[in-house]
Formats: structure tokens, sequence, C-alpha cells
């Protein structure tokens, strides 16, 4: 059941004052919950984070004085809302196989898109993309260390930053690939 | 502090319950360690997809997996990357015995020119040794091999780079590593010409710049020596 206006109103307001910080503490939120059911290995991890988020807006907008967190709060939700996914059968409908690098010798298609986000990643980023990838076997390690160094981060850092890098093309990669579709069916459509 | 071993075995669901739950109350009030995590994750990932897991950790990352459906694109996405930066089979290696056998004629056809041919009479010159490369844009080459090198014999004095960018006007070369600018200067012709001793060996940036001094395309090498 979609939430009302003012329970989401009453949550964001519960969130933060301003909008813009409500915001953001709303998708971290999001995203240590999409963390935790899928550490508990729960199906459909983003659907079960958005009705934890639900649980909690309703709850809030019934009156509930916090004692904790808000954070705290959800995730003892979040623990209850796991325990009832335990009863349900667990499925996977994808073929791993097909992901696993010594099976697949042929590229994926969207290498048109990654050829373009690469591209617009900033000088810095790009060069330790390369670089982190670059190496491989036993010099894998003692390369990434230097890179590490290089960079004046240590190698946590380092991981952090490649995360971020990866999102950041992702992010465009989605985008591109979407733009290239719209664009064929308009011209499927002409 | 939480070791990265210990998001390592959260993540494939390797820790004991008291573990994870006093793990998971820190996650959700510690940013920092929530990207820990999420960059842990980022790296089974990568692990994954190289087949780096052993069978054990592959089954659980698996099931972890299974949990999001969407990280498909992810995995897609790595796949990608790893296959973008894998090391290409030695070009080298593949024509040797393409042009060995061409060997013998060509060395024929080189001595009997040299009988033929009128020697010249010696000269000499003050000529400096110029080596001239022609650069890609961008950090990445299309299908050649990564990255793009620039090789610098010990005799070679002058370097000329060829920049293809519609509209270039100046150039800015700077070494990666110091952030330094070793070059700015005028682009002739889509080319640059500059001392070979200004460069290091290293990473370097060559800027592409218009009129406006707006940036057209970059193009990135590495500097190899050789004596």
């Amino acid at each position: 059941v979609a939430l009302s206006p003012e329970v989401w109103r009453l949550f964001l307001a519960t969130l933060g004052e301003e909008p813009e910080a409500a915001g953001q503490r709303y998708e971290l939120l999001r995203r240590r919950l999409i963390l935790f059911f899928a550490a508990r290995h729960c199906q459909s991890n983003e659907d079960l984070a958005d009705i934890t988020l639900d649980r909690t807006a309703s709850r809030i907008a019934a009156g509930l004085i916090l004692d904790v967190s808000l954070e705290s709060f959800t995730l003892g939700i979040a623990r209850n809302v796991a325990r009832e996914q335990w009863k349900k059968p667990a499925h996977s409908t994808l073929d791993w196989d097909r992901f696993h690098a010594s099976k697949l010798p042929t590229p994926h298609p969207a290498s048109e898109c990654l050829e373009l986000c690469l591209r617009q990643l900033p000088t810095g980023s790009r060069i330790t993309v390369e670089r982190f990838y670059s190496e491989q076997g036993a010099t894998k390690i003692q390369a990434r260390q230097s890179l590490a160094a290089q960079l004046g981060i240590d190698a946590n850092a380092l991981r952090v930053r490649m995360h971020r890098i990866r999102q950041k093309l992702e992010k465009c990669i989605l985008e591109c690939e979407g733009c290239n579709e719209s664009q064929e069916r308009n011209h499927i459509q002409k | 502090v939480i070791e990265r071993n210990e998001l390592r075995q959260y993540i494939l669901g390797q820790l004991t319950e008291p573990a994870r739950d006093a793990l998971e109350e820190r996650l959700f009030v510690d940013t920092e360690l929530l990207e820990q995590a999420e960059a842990c994750e980022s790296e089974l990932m990568a692990q994954y997809v190289a087949g780096a897991l052993d069978q054990a950790e592959r089954a659980q990352w698996e099931r972890y997996l299974s949990a999001h459906p969407q990280s498909t694109m992810s995995l897609e996405r790595e796949r990608a990357l790893q296959h973008r930066f894998a090391p290409k089979p030695n070009p080298a290696r593949e024509w040797s015995w393409a042009w060995a056998r061409w060997l013998v004629p060509v060395a024929a056809l080189l001595i009997l020119l040299a009988i033929l041919m009128p020697r010249p009479r010696p000269r000499v010159t003050s000529t400096p040794i110029i080596l001239a490369i022609a650069l890609q844009p961008g950090a990445l080459r299309g299908s050649a091999e990564l990255p793009q090198f620039v090789t610098l014999p010990a005799t070679v004095e002058r370097l000329r780079l060829h920049l293809p960018s519609a509209g270039g006007r100046r150039v800015r070369i700077r070494f990666v590593d110091s952030n330094a600018i070793v070059l700015e200067g005028p682009l002739r012709d889509g080319a640059v010409e500059l001392d070979a001793k200004l460069l290091q060996i290293g990473d370097h940036v060559a800027t592409v710049l218009d009129e406006g001094g707006e940036e057209q395309a970059d193009f990135i090498f590495r500097v190899h020596r050789i004596p």
C-alpha cells in the first residue's frame, strides 16, 4: 500500500530539517538496508529495503517517539522484515555461469558506452582505473600497493576510490545505453 | 577497528550471529564503514568475474548476488572493464613465422641492392635525431594494447608528437606524478616538437586547447627510455 504524502512529509521531517539533508540521510539509510538484506541473502533486497522504510515511516507518522537513533530503530524493523522473509522459499533464476570470466571469451556489447564513459572520467580517475586493471597475476598486488602509495592513500582508501569510480562508470553506462535505446526506438518509429 | 576480512565475511554470510549483529549496529551509524563495505562488495564482484574466488566463496557470493537481480548490471560492467584492460596477445609472437619466411628473400634483395647502388659520399650532419609518434586521444587506445607507450632511445634528441584534434591550437604537457607542466606551446599542423630530455619516465598527459584556451582532448602516454 502506497504511503500518503502526509506520512512521507512527517518521515522526511524526522530525517532532517533541510530537504536536501533529509534526502541524503534517506538515501544512506536505504543503502544500509540494501546491504543488510543482501548480506542475509534475502531475495529482492531493494524491495525489502523499501518495505522497511515504509514501515518505519508509518510508525513515526503514528506518533511513535524514538528513544534510539532513527537508524537503530530502522535496523530493528529490518530484522523483523528479514525474519518474515526466512519463511519464504529462496530461489534464483539467474544463470551464474554466464558471468564467470573463464567461461566468457566474448566482451560485453556495450563497449562503445564503456569507452565513452571512460573518456568522460577526470584524467586522474582514468589513470587510476587503467593502472588498477592493467596488472595481472602475481604483479597485481604490488602494482596496486604502488598505485595507492603514489596517490598518497592506503589500500582501503584505494578500494573505496575504485568503488566510487565504478559507480560513476555504471551510472554513465546506464545513461548512455538508455540514450542509445531511445534513439533506436525513434529510428524504428520513423 | 573493523578489518576488511570481517566485512568480507559479513557479505559472504560467514560471520556468527552475534558478530554479524554487532557489525550491523555499526554499519547503521558509521557511514565510512558503509562505504568500505560497499567497496568490499565491488572487490568481491571483481574477484568473482576474474575467477579468483574459491569454490565455497563463489557459492556464497552467488547466494549474495541472488538477493538482488539488479546486480547483473554490475557484473556486466565489471566484465566489460576486465575485458577492456586485459593484456592483449603479443602481435610480434603471432607474426613471427609470417615474417620469418620472407627473411631469406629480403636479405638477398638487400645484399643485391648494396652491391648495385652507388655509394654516397659520407657527409657530416648536425641534424638532430627526431622521433615522431602519433597518439590517440583519451586515456585508452581503442583496440590497441594499453597503455600508449612512447619509447625513447638514448640517441633521440627531439620528439614530435602528433595529437589529432579538430580546432586544437595549443598544447600543455603535464607529468602526472608531480603534476608539473613539462611544456606549454603552440600546436602546428596538429603536432608539437619538444626536447626529449624534458620527458621523465612515467605517465604524461598532453592536453590540446582551442583558441579560447578550452580543453579539447587529452592524450595520455607513458614514457619509457631504452639505452
